[in-house]
């Protein structure tokens, strides 16, 4: 966590970015922008979540949820839970292998 | 003296007269007044290996072929040269295709195969037009006699000359690797038993057949020298040469004229510094000092020189080069991409620790090697030059 705030992170990889990631983080950051009256969150792009076949793909950390499959119409809910105290949108986690999450959380760990 | 680079740069193709008139199709006129057999032992006594970048022993391939009953079999003649910085497989098929033809068919008959395809990159027009040529007079003369002969055009994609892409290519798809196995040995194109050599490899088949392999021993291998060096070009190097003579005597020094700082033997291979510098230019001592000999498209960085620089553009360059097939590699080369784009802009942060961990991940996944060819150059360019990286994530710039 940066300043205390959630990092969400959109993958702008070759694959997602054909599905849409580019909108998708400009539509979430609107959205954001709105919402998050407490400045939780701190949106950013990432390069490569490796999960290219299951994009568009969304990370939250240090929460270390791991969306895959996002739609727009999926936003709401994702905003939802990370302006307010609920829970992750479950139906669009545990999609993408294990060793691709670890190595993903590996690298967040880092700082990158 | 030059065994297989006979004539000036600068000449123009050589012909099938040219050809014929040093002995040209001698050794496969030779080869099969004798059995398959001979052939493979001629190359695996001359210890050829695959001049491609893998250093595969050669006759390891073409023992599998010959052992293979197949309806079909197929030589694929790899022109793929994609390699940024190696120019020598365009040269050898613009200048010396008959070579290259009676390499192919030397193949064909010591594997049994009845099919070769000449897969050229698509953009090298001289080649390709050389090529053409050459097979024309090759089949007019006979030599090709109840083989069937293809040009098949690679797109200009650096994954493209990877073996299995080739023959995706070939069979009318997309260029990318098939997983292995089965390897193109056991079922290649279209399922059927495929040796698939480079270019150059190929080349020095005749001379090996015609003369005992004695006459290639210890080895040799064509190098492209880039415009690091102060004589750029192609040149045949023995085996066996220092890295130090290779600059030194066939490139002239580097083109600033300051010493070497590193040296990379091709885009895809461990960076070496200059401390390896007397290390002979063979496969197991190369091995030894942690690199490889690759394609030969050698390149220097000369003291002054940014190394992060440097290794940022191989990292964008294979970022950019990854067909897309395999989620490791995107994520890989991504990845490095990403982490030197940091380190470059004075970014400080654990930029080793980030490229050993991706690195880690996608090693032995994805169908080709070109998850190993990314990493290669980036590790050994961190673990080589740390205080060059440490300077830069600290503050932008090279260190003092």
């Amino acid at each position: 966590m940066q300043d205390g705030k959630r990092l969400v992170y959109v993958c702008e990889g070759g694959d997602c970015s054909e599905k849409g990631s580019i909108d998708l983080h400009a539509d979430l950051g609107e959205m954001l922008r709105e919402q998050d009256k407490e400045s939780r969150n701190r949106l950013r792009k990432y390069p490569c979540f490796g999960g290219c076949e299951h994009g568009i793909n969304v990370v939250l950390f240090p929460d270390r949820v791991f969306y895959s499959n996002v739609h727009a119409k999926d936003l709401p809910e994702i905003v939802e839970h990370l302006v307010g105290d609920g829970k992750p949108v479950e139906r669009l986690t545990g999609v993408v292998a294990k060793d691709v999450e670890q190595i993903v959380w590996d690298l967040l760990d880092t700082g990158f | 003296m030059a065994l297989l680079l006979t004539r000036p740069a600068d000449a123009a193709p050589e012909w099938l007269s040219d050809y014929l008139e040093v002995s040209g199709y001698q050794a496969l006129t030779k080869a099969r007044s004798g059995s398959p057999g001979d052939v493979v032992s001629a190359v695996r006594e001359a210890d050829l290996r695959g001049r491609g970048g893998a250093g595969f022993p050669v006759a390891r391939k073409w023992e599998l072929g010959l052992a293979t009953e197949a309806p079909a079999k197929h030589v694929v003649v790899n022109g793929g040269e994609h390699e940024p910085g190696s120019r020598k497989d365009r040269f050898l098929m613009a200048s010396l295709p008959h070579r290259v033809i009676e390499g192919a068919a030397l193949c064909a008959f010591a594997t049994g195969a009845t099919s070769i395809v000449f897969y050229l990159i698509e953009d090298m027009t001289d080649a390709i037009e050389a090529a053409r040529r050459a097979v024309d007079e090759a089949k007019t003369a006979g030599y090709l006699d109840g083989i069937s002969v293809q040009i098949a055009l690679a797109p200009t994609t650096y994954v493209a000359g990877e073996e299995t892409a080739a023959l995706e290519v070939i069979e009318g798809r997309k260029a990318w690797p098939r997983k292995k196995p089965p390897y193109p040995g056991q079922a290649g194109l279209y399922g059927q038993p495929t040796t698939v050599q480079n270019v150059e490899t190929l080349a020095w088949v005749p001379g090996i057949v015609r003369h005992g392999p004695a006459w290639f021993r210890p080895g040799a291998m064509l190098c492209t020298l880039d415009d690091s060096f102060a004589r750029p070009g192609i040149v045949e190097v023995p085996l066996g040469t220092t890295l130090r003579a290779l600059v030194n005597d066939y490139g002239g020094g580097t083109r600033g004229g300051r010493p070497v700082k590193a040296l990379l033997p091709a885009l895809s291979s461990a960076v070496l510094p200059a401390s390896a510098l007397d290390t002979p230019m063979t496969h197991e001592a190369l091995r030894a000092a942690g690199s490889n000999l690759g394609c030969g498209g050698f390149s220097v960085i000369e003291e002054g020189a940014c190394v992060v620089e440097r290794a940022l553009h191989i990292a964008d360059f294979f970022k950019v080069s990854q067909c897309g097939q395999c989620s490791p590699c995107r994520m890989e080369t991504a990845t490095i991409a990403a982490v030197f784009q940091k380190v470059a802009a004075g970014e400080a942060g654990d930029y080793l620790g980030q490229v050993e961990k991706i690195t880690n991940f996608a090693r032995g996944k994805g169908n080709c090697s070109l998850i190993e060819m990314a990493a290669a150059p980036a590790l050994s360019a961190l673990r080589l030059f740390p205080a060059d990286f440490a300077a830069h994530a600290q503050t932008g710039r090279c260190p003092e």
